[in-house]
């Protein structure tokens, strides 16, 4: 059992934790606007496969992960229009949607990027030690010897929390995920926030989707390669009770129970199927959600479409 | 933007699928050019693959039984208000209690075996559903989110027993022994795949059209699904209505999972549902959630399915089509239906 309190676990528990947070804290914003992203899935997968399409045709991973934030921010913004401005049904939107994603890119995969994959290297994207921030004991092993994303995703915590509860703009969000009639006659543009809301949580549900097929397998997309970590987000966004730090902290637990897989040996005392490994993150969600419940902090409007009464 | 909502309410459900599947079959004609084929070969070779031969037509109702199970699981569920997501992981423990039974129990309970068989997908399916029910109940955790969730506790299942203590000795790839003969779901339309399941699942649209609009239990599913809040205060109780929708849709999900077990691979294997739970669900979207426009849809996936299939054997296209072309008309419904609230009608999802 001491390797639970290693540096090598929660090294490898903060490198997992990456794509759960980026995802969570964009649905953190989209759930604050008032709506279920439940294409969440879809969005990580596109990001994942256009992460990789990027960085092949250019050759350079940089380039990739902003491709597949630029295709996910696109395709958030179309999504918002849809069921904040068409007012579709957020779950049957979602549904189709992801499925649409699958087929998609499978169909690219299989008709197109196979042909030319070469093999890629994370590259600037690889871990990169900062230079006396990593000397300090433990902290600076698990915290400060990541990826440059993951140091991007310390960046955008506090800016998102600073935005959601500091700001203007901010206030305006949470007005419109609370009230949202009683902000509509304020003169919010409801809809437009929400549209905004939700081209920020594909961006970040693309960066989730990048650098999971960037940085954390190395350049290789394999179909429906997500499996389930979009889902997952939505809960930790629950879990964390749509307060960015908490959200963060979530996503901490849900790494370190990801890398369980790298220490089961000396965890459990033996080897453990891979599949229980892969379930795991789920069954605790499973738990986490049953434990809290839907609370009294959750936005009110959380998931229904905004109608002007007096049309 | 006005004008086009109000086409969107005066047009009826027919129509706007109609559409979708148009758009769709353009999109798939696009994307078949792009990957360098002929549209209109790959039309007829795909309706070929889909109709008009026996075998074609055979495979078509084949890939349309698990979707038909599982949308009308989903219409049970979502017309009582309770949004179960959970068909496939209710399929994957569904397939795990069929298979359980029919490669464990011998045939020494040759007759009762593929009945038994059924029973315990229905019985793994809806407990598994109910499971999720109890929590909402319970503990406030919405079935939207867990049922979400529990899917992929259960595909790990399934992958887990494969690979460990329900591996066949026998077996080439992660998967099961074979289940034995008395189990399984016998053809039913010679010179074709067609399985005693398609059947099965038809009666089920009989089955879930009597209990929802001839049957107390039915009615009070709708009542509470129509308006939670004058349910409530009608003195219904919202506790046993969720738990008997889910379980109810569950068991409809298990006998998906059965009839793939039984009726298609005769044994238990890793991804052996490749988003089947899912698609049942965007049938049962498309299809508004009336359980005979249900089968209808499922017969138009199933189609789509066997046709690409085909596409895929004779024209090398990648399958992965069909999945685009399935889930575009369901989003185009979606913002159809959702511009009609603009007048106040469509099927709000609270």
């Amino acid at each position: 059992m001491t390797e639970l309190i290693g540096t090598f676990f929660w090294a490898s528990a903060v490198r997992l934790s990456a794509p759960m947070f980026l995802a969570a804290i964009g649905e953190t914003v989209v759930q604050r606007a008032g709506m279920f992203n439940i294409g969440i899935e879809g969005m990580m997968l596109v990001g994942a496969f256009a992460g990789v399409a990027g960085s092949t045709i250019t050759g350079n991973t940089v380039a990739g992960f902003g491709l597949a934030i630029v295709v996910t921010a696109i395709l958030g913004f179309l999504y918002g229009v849809l069921v904040a401005g068409f007012r579709a049904d957020q779950v049957v939107t979602g549904i189709g949607f992801n499925i649409v994603v699958i087929g998609a890119t499978s169909l690219l995969r299989s008709s197109w990027l196979s042909e030319r994959i070469v093999s890629l290297s994370p590259g600037i994207l690889a871990t990169h030690a900062i230079p006396g921030l990593s000397d300090i004991p433990f902290v600076g092993q698990v915290l400060f010897s990541q990826s440059p994303v993951v140091y991007v995703a310390y960046l955008i915590l506090p800016m998102t929390s600073f935005f959601l509860f500091r700001s203007r703009p901010g206030l305006l969000l949470r007005a419109v995920g609370e009230q949202a009639t009683a902000a509509d006659s304020a003169g919010v543009p409801v809809v437009w926030i929400r549209i905004a809301a939700m081209t920020f949580g594909g961006m970040m549900a693309g960066m989730a989707g990048a650098y999971l097929s960037i940085v954390a397998t190395s350049g290789v997309f394999i179909d429906n390669m997500t499996l389930g970590r979009g889902f997952l987000a939505i809960a930790i966004t629950i879990f964390g009770r749509w307060k960015p730090f908490r959200v963060a902290l979530a996503a901490l637990l849900f790494g370190a129970a990801e890398a369980l897989q790298f220490s089961s040996q000396a965890v459990f005392g033996g080897s453990v199927s891979p599949p229980v490994l892969l379930m795991i993150p789920f069954v605790l969600a499973i738990i986490a959600w049953a434990i809290m419940g839907r609370g009294s902090s959750a936005p009110e409007d959380l998931g229904r479409p905004f109608v002007r009464s007096s049309q | 933007m006005l004008a086009r909502a109000r086409v969107g309410l005066r047009s009826p459900v027919v129509v706007s699928v109609g559409l979708g599947f148009a758009l769709s079959f353009l999109v798939g004609g696009v994307l078949i050019a792009l990957v360098g084929q002929n549209p209109a070969e790959a039309l007829r070779v795909g309706f070929e693959g889909a109709v008009t031969t026996k075998r074609g037509l055979g495979n078509s109702l084949v890939f349309a039984t698990p979707r038909l199970l599982v949308g009308l699981g989903a219409c049970v569920a979502i017309r009582s208000g309770v949004f179960n997501l959970g068909g496939e992981g209710q399929l994957q423990m569904g397939a795990v209690g069929a298979a359980l039974v029919a490669v464990l129990m011998g045939p020494m309970v040759a007759p009762l075996h593929l009945l038994l068989a059924l029973v315990a997908a229905a019985m793994f399916g809806g407990i598994w559903a109910g499971v999720a029910a109890l929590l909402q109940v319970q503990r406030g955790a919405s079935v939207l989110i867990t049922t979400l969730l529990m899917n992929f506790v259960a595909i790990f299942f399934v992958q887990y027993l494969v690979q460990g203590p329900f591996q066949g000795e026998t077996a080439a790839y992660n998967s099961s022994e074979r289940i034995h003969a008395s189990a399984e779901l016998p053809v039913i339309l010679p010179g074709t795949r067609l399985h005693l399941g398609f059947a099965l699942a038809v009666a089920a649209v009989v089955f879930t059209v009597v209990l929802l609009h001839r049957t107390t239990l039915g009615t009070e599913f709708r009542a509470a699904g129509f308006n939670p809040r004058a349910a409530l205060f009608s003195g219904l109780s919202p506790r046993r209505l969720v738990i008997s929708s889910m379980f109810i849709s569950g068991a409809l999900g298990g006998l998906a999972g059965a009839g793939e077990i039984l009726g298609v691979q005769y044994r238990l294997l890793q991804g052996f549902s490749a988003n089947i739970g899912f698609e049942g669900l965007a049938v049962a979207f498309l299809a508004g959630l009336s359980p005979v426009a249900t089968l209808v849809v499922a017969i138009l996936f199933g189609a789509l399915q066997s046709g690409v299939l085909q596409l895929q054997h004779e024209l090398g296209i990648p399958v992965s089509i069909a999945l685009i072309m399935e889930g575009l008309p369901i989003v185009c419904l979606a913002a159809a239906r959702g511009l009609s609230l603009l007048r106040g009608g469509g099927m709000g999802s609270g």
